[in-house]
């Protein structure tokens, strides 16, 4: 469903971002980038997003290279970006509206939000308050109720769940496994490693724009994950491999 | 897709504090322009009509047309001059006429009263060209690098939405929801004109929304500008500074250097010099009629009744060949100067023209009929005047001399009878009319043509600029 | 601690990315407004050299004391390089003579109403609108853009006092904005001393007095916004508010005021006036034909019954007297008819006054309109210039007209016109040229009064009291406000 080609990102100030990166996400997976900061998950998930041109290599949203048709390609992807930012003029059920409109989704009735607004853990409540009253946790629930009520095949999430208490992060992880249930694809971006192992088929790790590592659920079953990142982090695993 | 985008935009401004601000102070403001402007209109009506009954009352009671040396015409206000004041208040409203010869125009408002020139009127061309145009960069100064800076561009583009879609969407979006709602108290307005006592024409109508056509178009072109640079930047503080710097500039600056640098560029001849000019001439022919009146010799035996006759004779001969000459010689001096004036017009407004500021003040008082236009009508209504005033003049009196003419009244008989007053009725009456509809709006095309053209360009501009636009 | 926030403030100002830009424009702006200034003033003053030396010779090529006019033209002066005021907009010459009355006539944009169109710039008008927009764009988000930011509360964080915080405040953005802004004043200057306009002691004095009225201005304004900004918590709010604030003081109060005097102490037209004075001087007139008509039949119903000699004799003996009786009865219809013109004129000059004094009274609601007054008065380009010309004018004339009149009788009989005579003989007509023409070295020359600057200064002094009235409470506003102000991000 989603796959990187050979992703190449290479800013205009000469910074590599992306290193010929290459996956592929099946549908019903959730694919899970750790990686410190500048690691280039966003700029990843940014290239499926036609935010920005890849250099080289292409990225691809069910067979469709993004950035030649970049409104089919987005017609197949929902995103949750790290912080989710709204409105602030406008109620939750509002900002709900207008962008399940603009995701091509007009059927939705008043109801269908506050339903899709209580499923993100919404308190009743808040659905009419105007988005400047909301803390950061409401607002990413928000985004999160825009990328369900979008339905798309394929959801990006890039870092979604930064500055959210515990009990939000996992209610969150709960949300994304059932949408993985639903069929979805789901690629995010994290820096969580236990909520990564917790959720994810495959984790990859990247690091200075190389995804230096790939593992599925299984293999992971008998490694651990925060030793493998740690290694990878200090540059351990690559002179072990050496 | 675009219809979406446009509805937000509504929703998101007129639910704004912004918008209740700005379009309160609009709306109060522009109710108080039509206010106002009907009472200037009617204070400058009773004005005239008080100079008019003036002017007939000193001719009262004058016993021959002769002596009637100091009749006047009045520019007559119109409404749409209270409305758009243009030069209204600053060119000369009065001419004193004569059956030949010059006529100039004095009595400015400005001069009669120079407390109003201390901070000038209130008009509609003043709130369209500065404070709707300053809105209307309130509005959009933001319109795509704030939604960038809040973060809903990068949500709104991870969907399938075209890039010019977003941007007609906005542009629409925000022009409706500002010109709509700001046609309530403008539409009131018009609407204060006939409740308040002020009968406008078909036409005066036509023009005055034509102007407010051409208002609304001028803010149109600001929503492209502020689109255009709000694209061409990544945040909103600059966009705001750059807007307001060239708001500045576009409304307040090009538009008076514009045209005190053609001043200094093209030397129109001083007043000063053509009036001293013209009276030497004068003087000069005068020296020589004199010569030949006093050469006059009545022919032998003649009665002294027959001696003045042919005197008279010689003299209104000669006074009619010279006030040719001057009326040719000013002729010539006066086309030098407006063909002067025309060059520095036409540099002046060329320059000036750079700002949409200019262009759209340049349509609105060619459509009300205040623009430099409003001299030169002027001037030409009363020259067709002067023509049917001498004609009317001549029959009365038997000559048509410019003012300053040596008048001989000889009387005949003994003059017991009773001296009947002269019929006021019988003096030809000033009829002013306004150039037609289609003049005025020729003359506003070019202008308006050009405004939509800055406006188009801009937006162009701005989808250009939007394709390479960094949304994250 | 003090000179810490100050020089943070300061820096702020002079290293924020709003100052270059700015400062560049606003810097080219005065320049140019001061150079386009010198340049309108140059230009008046060629066109008022012409024009008197016109009327020189105008004058000097008369044969004639008789029925001598002349024109008197306002003579520029520099000060209105920096403010034109209504310089424009009232008549440039009025006529001298026994015929015309004192009336200033023909404005400059009248003439050339092309440079009304879209009327002046000149430095006044900058500090006006463009530099007190800049001021309040500097100082929007002076205090509350700070607790946006975080810093607030962090600075806060250390031992330091309110007051010192608010006052490094005013007087940091004080300094940031205003000295830099007086460099390319002092610079305009400069070119106007290079240029050669002459400015005399006075005219400094008022150009210093100017430069402090504006410097004022400009202060208020940055107090306004930092005020603002101390009431608010969020600069988006306190930014709309002061451009709201700004477009009524700049744009809207000053025009207001001056409509709703108008129309509060509606004053007659000219044409109402002398419809009153001609209806009287009618009235007058046709009492006194009544008059004579009485007189002459009473003089009729004496000689009546006498002999056509004895009639004769009794005229002869009479005329004398009788002129004198008629010419004394005229002359007294012609006073009352001055009195009446004069009432009436001081009465409109009296209701004038009154919607003036109104006028500048309601428009004073707002600070521009206060500045706008004091530094017309400063530079004489005030609405009340008219009045101040025509009197001197009136003067003048008088002197003017005595002096031609003194000159006629010495001369005699230099009959300039022609006359005609008619007998049984013929027409003869004699045009009685004078062979030279008058020698008019002598003739009186218009100048106007002396201006003592301590005048100048007194009638600006209410509106720069008002001014430094209201940047004080301004000043005091923003201290107090402050001083419980919500610091917390």
């Amino acid at each position: 469903m989603l796959e990187a080609v050979d992703l190449t990102k290479r800013y205009e100030d000469g910074h590599l971002a992306l290193d010929h990166v290459n996956f592929s996400i099946n549908p019903g997976e959730i694919f899970m980038l750790l990686g410190a900061n500048g690691a280039g998950k966003t700029t990843a998930i940014n290239i499926f997003l036609n935010f920005i041109d890849p250099t080289d290599g292409e990225a691809r949203v069910n067979g469709i290279t993004v950035h030649k048709a970049p409104l089919e390609a987005k017609q197949r992807l929902a995103y949750v970006s790290e912080n989710v930012m709204l409105y602030p003029g406008f109620t939750a059920v509002q900002n709900l509206d207008f962008f399940a409109r603009l995701g091509g989704r007009t059927g939705y009735t008043k109801d269908d939000y506050r339903d899709v607004l209580r499923r993100v853990g919404l308190q009743e409540e808040s659905h009419d308050n105007k988005l400047k009253t909301f803390s950061k946790g409401m607002r990413q629930k928000c985004g999160i109720a825009i990328a369900i009520l979008k339905d798309a095949p394929a959801i990006l999430l890039d870092e979604p769940t930064s500055g959210l208490d515990p009990k939000a992060g996992h209610e969150f992880i709960d949300l994304l496994l059932k949408l993985k249930d639903e069929g979805k694809t789901i690629l995010m971006s994290s820096h969580d490693i236990f909520r990564a192992k917790a959720a994810a088929d495959v984790v990859g790790i990247m690091k200075e724009g190389r995804l230096v590592m790939k593992r599925t659920r299984k293999e992971l079953e008998h490694e651990s994950l925060e030793k493998l990142y740690l290694d990878y982090m200090s540059g351990l695993a690559e002179l072990r491999r050496a | 897709m675009i219809t979406l985008i446009i509805k937000k935009e509504l929703k998101e401004i007129i639910g704004s504090t912004k918008f209740a601000v700005s379009f309160g102070v609009c709306a109060v403001l522009i109710l108080l322009t039509f206010f106002v402007g009907v009472q200037n209109h009617k204070m400058n009506v009773s004005r005239y009509e008080a100079a008019r009954a003036q002017n007939l009352r000193k001719m009262e009671g004058l016993t021959d047309w002769m002596r009637v040396n100091d009749h006047r015409i009045f520019l007559p206000p119109k409404p749409l001059e209270s409305l758009v004041n243009g030069i209204s208040n600053d060119i000369g409203r009065t001419i004193e006429m004569s059956g030949r010869g010059e006529l100039t125009a004095e009595h400015s408002r400005y001069n009669e009263d120079p407390v109003f020139a201390v901070f000038r009127f209130l008009d509609l061309q003043f709130v369209f060209t500065i404070v709707l145009s300053l809105f209307a960069i309130l509005f959009a100064y933001d319109a795509v690098n704030g939604e960038k800076e809040r973060g809903t561009l990068k949500l709104q583009f991870s969907n399938a939405l075209p890039r010019s879609t977003y941007l007609l969407g906005k542009w629409i979006g925000s022009f409706s929801a500002v010109a709509v709602p700001l046609m309530i108290p403008i539409l009131l307005g018009c609407l204060m004109l006939p409740l308040m006592g002020v009968q406008l024409t078909g036409e005066e109508y036509v023009r005055l929304f034509l102007i407010i056509g051409a208002g609304l178009l001028y803010f149109g072109f600001f929503l492209s500008l502020s689109l255009f640079v709000s694209v061409m930047t990544h945040r909103s503080a600059t966009s705001f500074l750059v807007l307001l710097i060239s708001w500045i500039f576009i409304v307040l600056i090009i538009p008076r250097s514009a045209v005190l640098l053609a001043g200094r560029a093209v030397a129109v001849p001083s007043v000063d010099e053509l009036s001293h000019q013209k009276s030497q001439y004068r003087a000069q022919l005068w020296r020589e009629d004199r010569e030949a009146m006093s050469s006059y010799k009545a022919p032998e035996g003649a009665s002294t009744q027959e001696v003045v006759q042919g005197f008279t004779r010689l003299m209104s001969e000669l006074s009619e060949k010279r006030d040719d000459n001057i009326d040719e010689f000013n002729a010539r001096l006066n086309e030098g100067r407006t063909m002067k004036q025309r060059q520095q017009e036409q540099l002046a407004f060329g320059l000036s023209r750079i700002s949409p500021g200019a262009v759209f003040s340049l349509a609105a008082t060619y459509l009300a009929n205040t623009s430099l236009e409003l001299k030169s009508h002027f001037s030409s209504e009363a020259a067709g005047y002067q023509k049917t005033y001498g004609q009317f003049k001549k029959e009365k009196t038997g000559m048509n001399q410019s003012s300053g003419m040596v008048v001989m009244a000889v009387r005949v008989g003994d003059g017991e009878e009773e001296e009947k007053p002269i019929d006021l009725d019988e003096l030809p009456t000033f009829m002013y009319s306004e150039p037609p509809l289609g003049e005025l709006v020729n003359r506003a095309l070019f202008d308006v043509v050009l405004l939509v053209l800055y406006t188009v360009l801009l937006l162009a501009g701005s989808f250009v600029a939007f394709i390479r636009y960094d949304v994250r | 601690m003090f000179r810490t926030l100050l020089e943070k403030e300061l820096k702020n100002v002079l290293f924020g990315p709003k100052f270059p830009g700015t400062f560049i424009i606003c810097s080219l702006l005065i320049l140019v407004s001061i150079i386009i200034g010198i340049q309108d003033y140059k230009a008046s003053v060629r066109s008022y050299d012409a024009a008197i030396r016109l009327e020189d010779q105008v004058l000097s090529e008369r044969y004639s004391w008789r029925s001598l006019g002349t024109r008197v033209y306002r003579k520029p002066d520099p000060m209105h390089i920096f403010v034109s005021g209504v310089t424009h907009d009232i008549g440039r010459f009025s006529p001298v003579s026994e015929m015309e009355s004192v009336r200033l006539q023909r404005s400059h944009y009248s003439e050339d109403p092309i440079f009304a169109v879209f009327r002046f710039f000149d430095l006044s008008f900058i500090y006006q609108v463009v530099l007190s927009l800049f001021a309040v764009l500097f100082t929007f988000n002076a205090v509350n853009g700070e607790r946006e930011q975080g810093t607030l509360q962090l600075i806060f964080s250390n031992a330091v006092s309110r007051t010192q915080y608010i006052a490094a405040k005013y007087i940091g953005s004080w300094l940031g904005l205003v000295v830099p802004l007086l460099i390319p004043v002092l610079a305009g200057m400069l070119v106007v001393i290079a240029s050669g306009v002459p400015v005399t002691g006075n005219h400094w004095a008022a150009i210093g007095a100017f430069i402090g009225v504006s410097t004022l201005y400009f202060s208020f304004f940055i107090a306004l916004g930092i005020f603002v900004s101390a009431c608010t918590r969020h600069s988006a709010v306190s930014f709309l508010g002061l451009l709201m604030v700004w477009v009524f003081f700049v744009l809207i109060i000053p025009r207001l005021g001056m409509m709703t005097a108008g129309r509060m102490i509606p004053v007659p037209s000219i044409a109402e006036i002398d419809g009153r004075i001609d209806a009287f001087s009618d009235e007058r007139w046709d009492s006194y034909m009544e008059y004579l008509n009485d007189v002459f039949r009473q003089r009729n119903t004496i000689t009546e019954g006498m002999s056509e000699a004895e009639r004769q004799a009794y005229r002869d003996e009479h005329l004398w007297d009788w002129t004198e009786e008629t010419d004394k009865a005229r002359k007294a219809v012609q006073t009352d008819i001055a009195a009446f013109t004069k009432t009436v004129e001081d009465e409109l000059r009296l209701k004038k006054a009154a919607q003036e004094e109104l006028a500048f009274l309601l428009a004073r609601f707002s600070p521009v309109s206060s500045y706008q007054l004091a530094s017309m008065q400063l530079a004489g380009t005030h609405s009340g210039m008219k009045e101040t010309y025509e009197r001197e004018i009136a003067r003048y004339k008088e002197e003017f007209l005595a002096y031609s009149a003194k000159k006629a009788e010495e001369s005699g009989n230099d009959r300039a016109g022609f006359s005609i005579s008619v007998s049984s003989g013929g027409l003869s007509f004699s045009s009685g040229q004078p062979e030279n023409t008058i020698d008019t070295a002598d003739v009186p020359r218009f100048s106007s009064a002396a201006i003592h600057i301590s005048d100048v200064f007194r009638a600006a002094l209410s509106d720069f009291i008002i001014l430094l009235l209201l940047t004080a409470v301004m000043l005091s506003g923003g201290f107090f406000v402050f001083l419980r102000y919500d610091v917390r991000t």
